[in-house]
């Protein structure tokens, strides 16, 4: 591989992006459930039943401001890389018959088509910005339910597939990097604080207890019995209070442990641009201390893009594109250690 | 202190939590617990997993009403009590009564207060296939598929001759 790349050219836009309090929020997301009236929720749909659902939609869809696609003609690696990009889900990926998506042209909106509700539409925005994605839901919402024929209930809100979502159909979301609290054991003290305030905590990468990377999705966990603005100011409250907590930890750590943490964070940065052979799960955790290192002010912060691309682009479908074929699972390894090293080495 | 739930262990687990400005607490065993969901949240998993079992488990319900179905998609609520999903829209409206102590365990407020759809109804339809037409046009032509074109023309006069009487745009 002599011939140099730009990973920039693979990643959207936003996941570079540094919005309000980018120091520990990535992204701030909305998702809206949505279901047609008249017609079984996706997992009690027939094929054909499905497909008749997927064209109903597909007629509302604007088409200037969304690409539509039917999931069956995307190649399962493109698949795959959506999903790594959050623009289709897991469960979306595995059976693509009668599915469908929908993608903003500038990638910061999308709707799934029969995922586990007839409609989900997305947003995203970069940073702690709840409302901007709010209001860019709402409006994809307005558009399409002037159209369709929602099912929805007066005492009961928006129908939804489970009955966790319904109501407001609403899941408001902040993507939030919490090294500090992490390394100091403070986490499990703060999460139970706020699932006392309704909210749900997940790692975003890896399965159960493990949180990959430091990087955690806090989330509303009702959605019926507020208004979506309650909900919102919620969640912001929560958040706010986390990046609060993690800026407080980061500060005494830098003040106290400061050989100790410059060690860590430079450590990991040498690694980085030496390993030959590394695996996702190394790379994310290397990739988090190098991002605390520079929020703390140790690197310098034109990295920042770079290592926030590459907590994308080391992904396995994201890799594989890189490279432009498809790789043996033995041979990722190899491969991500040699584009860590070409990226970071780009930088001086 | 018992835990409350199965009145059998200790309870090691305590929870407060705050709803609607209400303070409740619970104490629990490390199983129970973990059974309900309470402690799935810290173990950042799926709160739901076989929340919906235990919930069911617990609730007296009418003999008939396990093998009564929605008249609609025909899924019957012991479905229901299996997945966790149910069927279609209509099954909040079959199940209302059955659902109802359900949500308020999930839900805590029953009644919603956010969005009402507005329900524009038909002419915005004609609007969105007119533009989308428009917009394919579009692309065809620039993709010089100019039979393909003049079809999709020949439908956008058609549909617009349509909305003509009716509308001023
Ligand atoms: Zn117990
Ligand atoms: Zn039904």
């Amino acid at each position: 591989m002599s011939e140099k790349k730009n990973i920039m050219k693979l990643i959207t836009p936003w996941m570079i992006e540094s919005g309000p309090e980018g120091d520990v929020v990535l992204s701030s997301r909305i998702r809206l459930a949505r279901n047609l009236e008249g017609r079984s929720f996706p997992a009690h749909a027939s094929v054909s039943e499905k497909n008749a659902i997927r064209d109903d939609i597909k007629k509302a869809i604007n088409k200037k401001e969304f690409n539509f696609l039917e999931l069956e003609d995307i190649s399962p690696l493109e698949r795959e890389n959506m999903m790594e990009s959050h623009l289709l889900s897991p469960q979306i990926i595995a059976s693509p018959e009668g599915r469908g998506v929908a993608i903003a042209k500038d990638q910061r909106s999308s709707i799934m088509i029969n995922e586990e509700d007839h409609l989900r539409i997305q947003t995203i925005t970069p940073g702690l910005d709840l409302k901007t994605a709010l209001i860019k839901a709402n409006s994809i919402d307005d558009d399409l339910e002037s159209i369709l024929n929602l099912a929805f209930d007066e005492q009961l809100g928006y129908l939804t597939a489970w009955p966790t979502n319904i109501g407001t159909g609403l899941r408001v979301s902040a993507m939030v990097h919490l090294p500090g609290l992490t390394l100091t054991n403070n986490l499990p003290q703060l999460l139970s604080s706020v699932s006392q305030l309704g909210m749900v905590v997940r790692g975003i990468y890896g399965e159960g207890t493990e949180a990959l990377g430091n990087l955690y999705q806090i989330s509303n966990q009702r959605s019926l019995g507020r208004t979506e603005e309650e909900f919102l100011s919620d969640l912001a409250t929560a958040v706010t209070h986390i990046i609060g907590e993690e800026r407080k930890i980061r500060e005494a750590l830098k003040q106290k442990s400061q050989y100790f943490i410059e060690d860590k964070v430079f450590r990991s940065l040498g690694i980085l641009k030496e390993a030959r052979v590394i695996s996702t799960n190394e790379a994310l955790a290397l990739l988090s201390d190098v991002r605390l290192g520079i929020d703390l002010g140790l690197i310098n912060q034109d990295l920042k893009p770079i290592v926030q691309g590459l907590m994308q682009i080391i992904r396995p479908a994201h890799l594989q594109k890189y490279m432009g074929n498809t790789l043996e699972p033995e041979l990722r390894d190899y491969y991500r250690a040699l584009v860590i090293r070409e990226e970071l080495a780009r930088e001086g | 202190m018992l835990c409350e739930h199965c009145n059998l262990n200790p309870a090691t687990v305590h929870f407060k939590s705050v709803i609607d400005g209400v303070v409740q607490e619970k104490h629990l065993c490390q199983n129970c617990a973990e059974e309900t969901g309470q402690l799935k949240i810290f173990n950042l998993s799926n709160p739901l997993g076989s929340f919906f079992e235990t919930l069911l488990g617990s609730m007296e319900l009418r003999p008939t009403l396990m093998s009564s179905k929605c008249k609609a998609c025909n899924i019957t609520f012991e479905e229901f009590r299996q997945s966790g999903q149910l069927g279609c829209p209509t099954c909040y409206r079959e199940f209302r009564e059955e659902l109802r102590p359900i949500l308020k365990r999930i839900q805590g407020d029953i009644v919603h207060k956010g969005k009402v759809p507005k329900r524009a109804g038909g002419k915005l339809g004609v609007q969105r296939k007119l533009e989308n037409l428009r917009e394919e046009l579009k692309n065809l032509v620039s993709l010089e598929e100019y039979e393909k074109a003049a079809k999709v023309r020949d439908k956008i006069r058609e549909m617009e001759k349509e909305a003509g009487g009716e509308s001023g745009e």
